[in-house]
């Protein structure tokens, strides 16, 4: 397996992982205390898990640099057109996702569920990209 | 690229054969694509640029229409 194959295996990973802790596990709780925590508050929150998920990318992608040293050149053509193709794809995720939170915004939801919206669509659109570039290594 | 095998076939596989066992990882190196890609290219499931494919082709030393032809 080349070394983006499984760096983009890893950030799959690492994505569900750190996202699916915030959406699953304290998002629910935020969302049951009464008043509603305002939309900065989940920017707060969220500052550990984005240098989680940095630290973590950045732990797994020095791991397989040591392992594959010769194996982590430049992108090639490739795997260029894998990333494009799941690029185009995954930005339809992301301004679906924009187009809920537009919504939301005039339905007159709390700016709480406005920016979990826009996150939500944001982690989705990578897990989108994450997986269309998983399958075309695959089948390319 | 696409679902399945592409419509460009190639003879890599026996070039690398008659080039002393070139082995893939050099094909890659010389060419300037990843091990994976030449593999992919192998096996007709990666239909490469045409920049890529002259590089190929002139690897072996070759024409392009004696590594890579299109089928009907």
């Amino acid at each position: 397996m080349a070394f983006h194959e499984k760096s983009n295996l890893a950030m799959l990973a690492i994505l569900t992982l750190v996202f699916g802790i915030y959406f699953l596990w304290l998002m629910p709780q935020m969302a049951a205390a009464d008043p509603l925590p305002p939309a900065a508050a989940v920017a707060g929150v969220l500052i550990p898990f984005v240098l989680c998920l940095v630290m973590l990318t950045g732990a797994v992608h020095l791991v397989f640099k040591l392992r594959d040293w010769k194996e982590t050149g430049e992108p090639d053509e490739r795997d260029r057109l894998i990333e494009t193709r799941a690029e185009a794809r995954a930005g339809f995720v992301l301004a679906l996702g924009v187009f809920g939170a537009l919504t939301l915004l005039l339905v007159g939801a709390a700016p709480f569920w406005i920016a979990n919206a826009l996150l939500g669509a944001l982690v989705l659109a990578e897990l989108v990209k994450g997986m269309l570039r998983a399958v075309g290594y695959r089948r390319s | 690229m696409g679902k399945g095998k592409t419509r460009i076939a190639n003879t890599i596989r026996e070039q690398r054969f008659h080039a002393a066992e070139m082995t893939q990882a050099e094909l890659a190196d010389a060419v300037g694509v990843t091990r994976q890609t030449v593999i992919a290219m192998e096996q007709g499931r990666y239909s490469p640029s045409l920049e890529v494919a002259f590089r190929v082709a002139r690897v072996f030393g070759k024409p392009l229409e004696e590594v890579f032809q299109y089928e009907d």
